[in-house]
């Protein structure tokens, strides 16, 4: 008996390596396509997409537990890793087939590495400025950082510490290491409104005169969610102070830590790029005789490694560097006549993976095909190596 | 045929729920990251807080602007081409009083730190009002609380609440910048301090104090069309909420009313 017979006779790995299972998967799944597609209308296309598909069950219709996408295309990934494991008859006859198999494992790799991996966001400038961040759309953080009285906001380089703040819970806490200090979530709402007036408790810190929070319900619309909390800092020394952040406030909070000071506020989270962009110049044409835009673009200038670089991106002309794509997006033209670019940034380490998976599993249907169609007259003979 | 539903149905409940048992037993702890934050302003700005206008066309309109006399808004052109130049609103009230960096004639504006400072000011509390019957309110944009249009075409207004922390820059120069909006001529400080003294003080609802700014009082002479402007200031401790009007001074004068009653029914939402 060889390793893969042993194998075989492993209770596990034939539960898990049963066609029976891969065929409730791919029902399930056409379910869930269907069912989420329809859901975008009335949910949202963010909303959707996290119910439906990146979850790993919900409740249909309120109270019915339901496997989720990810749940789904988990159990596929390791039915289909079993099957290659232990029932493929790797023979040359069957190749198409072995092929077809890891195309499609590399698919939900792919998507795995997609979910896990890819980073979307935005970076808008004006002419003339400089930025290193991109802006998430939906994720929130606390970013905290050392004030420096030299600095204006004209031109500043900030080491900035920051925590991801969408899974908050209450009684949570978050040690920053280095700025040795404790952070405990006394009170976080992913979507509330801000009161200054009585009612609310004293003697917590906030940049605004806000004194309390008042949850909302979660808009489905994920851009009209404003979070804020009530956080406890501890210090080394013993100290405890409340902060009151909320996430529409441009001014940070400032507080002291021993002898040092520092900034804290909660915004949309922010990504450090390999790169330091410019935005140099705005254009945009416009349709004769209209307001409405015929095209717009921007001339770019990258800094890598102390050495600028020009760049014109426009509508089907992003910039690429390394992981990192850059596209146009929209514009601002404020009353003073300034224009500011918004270009989106997406950083996907497996935009190339669902490429390869596509190309991989066509190439073994056409194999499978041609191979089937030049052995018709044979008996055909099953690829696996037993039946269940 | 049931036997075998139940069958596949109980292996894949199995299956997903030692996945997912798996799965959240991984969820990670809420770790904290680092990044360098990296941001300069533009140079164009600078350029123009150093009075380099070489990049300006060199013509009529812009012949005082560039004139190393130019020191003050009174040597811009007062004219429709620059009327745009600067936002004429409560935002950008008493920038050049309060003598601030940068804010000079142009430049002053478009300096981070002082839009870094507009922004901090604005304050984001939650306002209750009730728009009188003739109006139609609009969303607010921007650090706009709300706008409203008049209905009456004969007598059409345009009308802004905004609320900001602090001063705002003081009564004095926010009165000076809404005449020179206006086109009147600013007077010595004692006379509009006067002028300001003069005008009619109430309390809202809430009893917050406030005061109505008319303009139209300085417009005797002049003609039904001409533009003009009423404005209340309520004071609420460390914040100011504007509401402005403005339109022509027939307009402004049959709506005064109705300026007054909005901003008396001005409430904090609790």
């Amino acid at each position: 008996m060889n390793f893969r017979q042993k194998l075989r006779q492993n209770k596990f790995i034939k539960f898990f390596s049963s066609v029976k299972l891969a065929v409730s998967c791919l029902v399930l799944l056409f379910i869930l396509t269907f069912w989420g597609t329809v859901a975008q209308v009335h949910e949202g296309l963010y909303i959707a997409q996290e119910r439906y598909f990146h979850s790993f069950f919900f409740l249909a219709l309120g109270f019915l537990p339901f496997p989720g996408g990810q749940a789904v295309m988990w159990v596929l990934f390791v039915n289909l890793s079993c099957v290659a494991l232990v029932r493929l008859n790797y023979k040359w006859r069957n190749i198409g087939l072995i092929i077809i198999h890891f195309g499609l494992l590399l698919f939900l790799l792919s998507g795995y590495v997609m979910l896990r991996c890819a980073q979307e966001g935005y970076l808008s400038l004006s002419e003339g400025q400089i930025s290193n961040l991109s802006t998430a759309y939906h994720n929130w953080e606390i970013s905290i950082w050392e004030a420096d009285p030299q600095s204006s906001g004209q031109k500043y380089t900030r080491a900035v510490t920051a925590v991801d703040a969408d899974h908050f819970k209450n009684e949570q806490t978050i040690q920053f290491q280095q700025l040795g200090f404790l952070l405990k979530v006394k009170e976080y709402h992913r979507n509330c409104d801000a009161y200054a007036g009585e009612g609310g408790k004293q003697g917590i810190l906030n940049a605004s005169g806000i004194q309390r929070l008042q949850p909302a319900d979660l808009d489905r619309a994920p851009e009209k969610n404003t979070p804020g909390g009530i956080f406890n800092i501890q210090t080394a020394d013993g100290q405890s102070f409340d902060i009151l952040l909320f996430g529409r406030e441009s001014s940070p909070v400032s507080f002291k830590v021993g002898d040092k000071e520092y900034q804290a506020i909660l915004r949309l989270a922010r990504h450090q790029l390999p790169f330091e962009l410019k935005l140099i110049d705005f254009m945009k044409e416009e349709h004769p005789g209209t307001d409405t835009p015929r095209s717009f673009k921007s001339q770019v200038a990258v800094e890598t490694n102390q050495a600028w670089r020009e760049k014109l991106i426009s509508m089907n002309n992003p910039l690429r560097y390394k992981d990192y794509t850059l596209y146009q997006s929209s514009y601002t033209i404020d009353q003073m006549g300034n224009e500011s670019s918004t270009l989106a940034v997406v950083k996907n380490v497996g935009r190339f993976m669902p490429y390869v998976s596509t190309f991989v599993t066509f190439a073994g249907l056409v194999i499978h095909f041609l191979m089937m169609a030049l052995t018709a007259k044979k008996k055909p003979e099953s690829p696996y190596v037993d039946n269940e | 045929m049931l036997s075998k539903f139940n069958f596949i149905s109980l292996r894949f409940v199995c299956s997903t729920a030692l996945l997912c048992a798996v799965g959240l037993g991984c969820e990670r702890p809420i770790a904290e990251r680092h990044y360098t934050e990296i941001f300069v302003d533009a140079e164009k700005k600078a350029m123009r807080r150093s009075n380099d206008f070489s990049r300006m066309p060199q013509d009529d309109i812009h012949a005082k602007i560039m004139s190393p006399d130019a020191s003050d808004s009174q040597a811009m052109p007062q004219d429709d081409i620059h009327s745009k130049l600067m936002p004429q609103d409560e935002i950008h009230a008493g920038l050049k009083a309060q003598n601030m960096p940068g804010a000079d004639m142009m430049g002053g504006m478009q300096d981070p730190a002082l839009q870094q400072q507009i922004n901090a000011s604005a304050d984001q509390t939650p306002l209750t009002w009730e728009t009188p019957q003739e109006w139609i309110e609009k969303k607010g944009s921007g650090l706009r609380l709300a706008t409203f249009s008049g209905t009456d075409p004969k007598a059409m207004v345009e009308v802004t609440i905004i609320s900001l922390g602090g001063s705002a820059g003081g009564m004095i120069a926010n009165v000076t910048r809404w005449m020179q909006q206006i086109q009147i001529d600013v007077p010595a400080k004692s006379d509009l301090e006067n002028f300001i003294s003069r005008q009619e003080k109430f309390s809202t609802t809430s009893d917050l104090p406030a005061q109505l700014i008319d303009f139209t009082q300085l417009q005797g002479n002049a003609g039904p069309d001409v533009p003009s402007m009423i404005a209340a200031i309520v004071e609420r401790g460390d914040t100011q909420i504007f509401v402005k009007m403005t339109g022509s001074k027939q307009a402004v004068l049959q709506n005064r009313d109705r300026l007054k009653a909005l901003a008396k029914s001005i409430k904090v939402k609790e």
